[in-house]
């Protein structure tokens, strides 16, 4: 068939710029190493400095790795959200879920930091902690209420005010915060693929991969939620059932990505509209493996844009992926939008 | 589709009895119907008729399991319908419902072959039967051109025979369908009654439709069942309908009569003026039709008493008696131009 033949060249064609855009950002960075020696380094041979191998190893590696597993789970997140509620929009942040992590991160930082701080207790793990638990707590409301509630609109709707609600407490606890602590949040909000590192690194990987996992096993029940509730139990599905279970992956993924790496926007919502662009396709058993891939990359493409200014160091990734994610979503509404006007 | 092309024998596929549907919120019971007595075979076409807010689409919501009854029993297939799980009544009905599904990239094969669903595997691998299935299905709707087009390229026509081919690829013996014909035009609403028809006829399924275009339903229903605002449910074979008065009386409003020639509703406008005409065929009908509508009440008279005779011929000819003269004209508009000068 025609598009299975177009659907392989896609694939192959993303993977390849995927491996090229891991190698340039195992590459490029703000100490500039030789390529030569980042082939020693890897392949034995003499490296000119020792302190480049701890750089390739410990830090570029596993941050080109964490910008992989957490694009990918941020898209796959977005995609369920996406389906689940039929609504173009929808993305990680939109349940809340982003919204929870940063309450659990600013109080940690801003309620805590004062006396915590003092005790040099605040770390990249307290940090990591809460932020899971506050994006853990909205989950736990949302699957608490959806089966209570009878459609996926008021949900949405629910969890929009959710975010709205838990922002407000945020800035209400940073009225009350000292600059320093105040700067810990930020920072931690700026985003970055740099603080999972190799010791963190099987705890990150073990969730994201289960949750990747778990997403394609959907794929047949998120096909059918395309068609909406009823059409969806006509094919069998047991429509309550397969809510709590794509809310919980969708949940679970944008939380650890949350809590590990900070609110990273626009990646979650843009990478479906670009991989359904793409393939020509709205089923789930193209457009799931494909988001995953498509993720990854576009997330190894956001990572090194954010090293452009080089040796003056990085660039927050969550500018850079607003930068590059909201002009895509604009031109895809804008193209869909035309093409139904046709 | 090719299970029941086999056997053509009647098997009861739905029967419900002392059933009361309609919605339960925080424990308040609102009945829509009650005590309804029903019975459907396969083979069968039933259009299911009456005013809005009737309770049709929550009847039909019940019988499909989307919703559960306020009371009695519903039997489908001759089991318990709480007695099937989810996976098991999707290969027993399929519905077609008032849903609109707007699925951007959407290609109208891959929507059909969501119909297999209820029989493939974990991941919807669809098998070389699933295809020829999913084929048969797309041929039978009539909508082989539009196998590769993307679902937003569709008329509202063509997007509810590729939900009806949805719902053949599910191979159900049971067809439930919403108001299939809303919104249609014209000669969509008659190929798809024609689809629906041979459906039940040639392959044996039993195929419950609501719509409110009656005289489709006379022509084509094996039964209609007719719902309403506290009445009780009627039904029967619809030309028996007809003739009881069942419809006369079931529709009855002050301005609008049912006419039991045509089968038609048709507005009365009931007026004083009486006008004689003689001759018939094709023109006589249609000029009647005409007088009609402008209000007159039509009587017929002896020959040479008449006042508008239309001739007997291919070509329209009418000839009208006015105070002192007669003419003839060639034109229904010639006719009423007339008429309305005289007064």
């Amino acid at each position: 068939m025609k598009t299975q033949y177009r659907n392989i060249l896609l694939f192959t064609g993303i993977f390849l710029a995927g491996i090229l855009l891991f190698f340039l950002n195992v590459l490029l960075g703000s100490v500039s190493i030789p390529a030569g020696d980042v082939f020693n380094i890897f392949f034995g041979g003499d490296v000119e400095k020792a302190s480049w191998a701890t750089i390739i190893i410990d830090s570029r590696l596993p941050m080109a790795l964490t910008a992989v597993l957490a694009g990918s789970a941020l898209s796959v997140s977005g995609l369920l959200m996406q389906t689940l509620f039929r609504n173009p929009l929808a993305g990680p942040s939109v349940l809340g879920v982003s919204s929870g992590a940063s309450l659990g991160v600013a109080m940690v930082t801003l309620l805590a930091g004062g006396v915590l701080s003092e005790m040099l207790l605040i770390n990249n793990v307290s940090i990591i902690i809460a932020a899971f638990a506050g994006a853990g707590g909205v989950i736990f409301v949302l699957l608490f209420l959806a089966p209570r509630v009878g459609n996926n609109i008021v949900l949405l709707i629910i969890g929009l005010m959710i975010g709205y609600a838990v922002s407000s407490i945020v800035n209400v606890l940073q009225f009350f915060s000292s600059d320093h602590d105040l700067q810990a949040y930020i920072l931690w909000g700026l985003g970055s693929f740099s603080k999972v590192g190799w010791q963190n690194m099987v705890y990150f990987s073990g969730i994201v991969i289960a949750g990747l996992v778990a997403a394609i096993l959907l794929m047949k029940p998120l096909n059918m939620i395309l068609l909406g509730d009823n059409y969806a139990f006509n094919l069998g599905l047991n429509m309550r059932k397969a809510r709590l279970l794509v809310i919980s992956v969708a949940g679970i993924l944008a939380a650890i990505v949350t809590a590990f790496c900070g609110p990273i926007a626009f990646i979650g919502i843009a990478v479906p509209h670009i991989v359904r662009n793409l393939f020509k396709s709205n089923n789930h058993r193209v457009i799931c493996p494909a988001v995953i891939l498509c993720g990854g990359v576009f997330a190894l493409l956001v990572s090194l844009l954010s090293r452009l200014p080089g040796s003056m160091g990085a660039l927050p990734v969550n500018a850079i992926s607003s930068l590059i994610g909201a002009p895509i979503v604009v031109w895809v509404i804008f193209r869909n939008r035309n093409r139904e006007v046709a | 589709m090719r299970k029941q092309n086999t056997d053509n024998s009647r098997i009861p596929i739905l029967g419900a009895y002392h059933l009361s549907v309609g919605y339960t919120q925080s424990n308040t019971k609102s009945e829509v119907q009650k005590n309804l007595k029903l019975k459907m075979f396969t083979g069968e076409l039933v259009c299911l008729l009456g005013p809005n807010g009737a309770g049709k689409s929550t009847l039909l919501r019940t019988l499909s399991g989307i919703q559960p009854s306020i009371k009695g029993d519903i039997k489908v297939a001759g089991k318990n319908l709480d007695d099937y799980s989810i996976q098991e009544l999707a290969k027993v009905v399929s519905t077609v419902l008032t849903d609109q599904v707007f699925v951007d990239h959407m290609r109208v094969y891959d929507l059909v072959a969501m119909g297999r669903y209820p029989y493939t595997g974990y991941f919807g691998r669809l098998s070389v039967l699933d295809h020829e299935i999913i084929d048969e299905a797309i041929a039978l709707a009539g909508i082989e051109p539009l196998k590769e087009r993307f679902l937003d390229q569709l008329s509202d026509g063509e997007r509810q025979k590729v939900m009806i081919a949805r719902a053949l690829a599910q191979e159900t013996p049971f067809i439930i369908l919403d108001e299939p014909m809303a919104f249609l035009d014209f000669p969509s609403k008659l190929e798809l009654m024609q689809i629906l028809r041979n459906l039940a006829s040639e392959h044996n399924k039993a195929i419950l439709m609501t719509t409110h275009d009656l005289s489709l339903s006379i022509q084509s229903a094996d039964w209609i069942w007719l719902i309403g605002h506290d009445q009780r449910i009627r039904r029967g074979v619809p030309e028996d309908l007809v003739l009881k008065g069942d419809f006369a009386d079931f529709f009855k409003k002050d301005d609008i009569s049912f006419d039991m020639h045509t089968g038609e509703f048709r507005i009365e406008n009931a007026t004083e003026k009486r006008i004689s005409v003689r001759g018939g065929g094709l023109n006589g009908s249609w000029v009647r039709k005409a007088l009609m509508r402008k209000g007159y009440t039509i009587t017929n008279a002896a020959k040479g008493k008449e006042k508008i005779y239309v001739a007997n011929k291919p070509e329209l000819e009418v000839t009208v008696k006015l105070k002192d003269k007669e003419v003839t004209v060639n034109s229904v508009k010639d006719l009423l131009l007339m008429l309305e000068k005289e007064q």
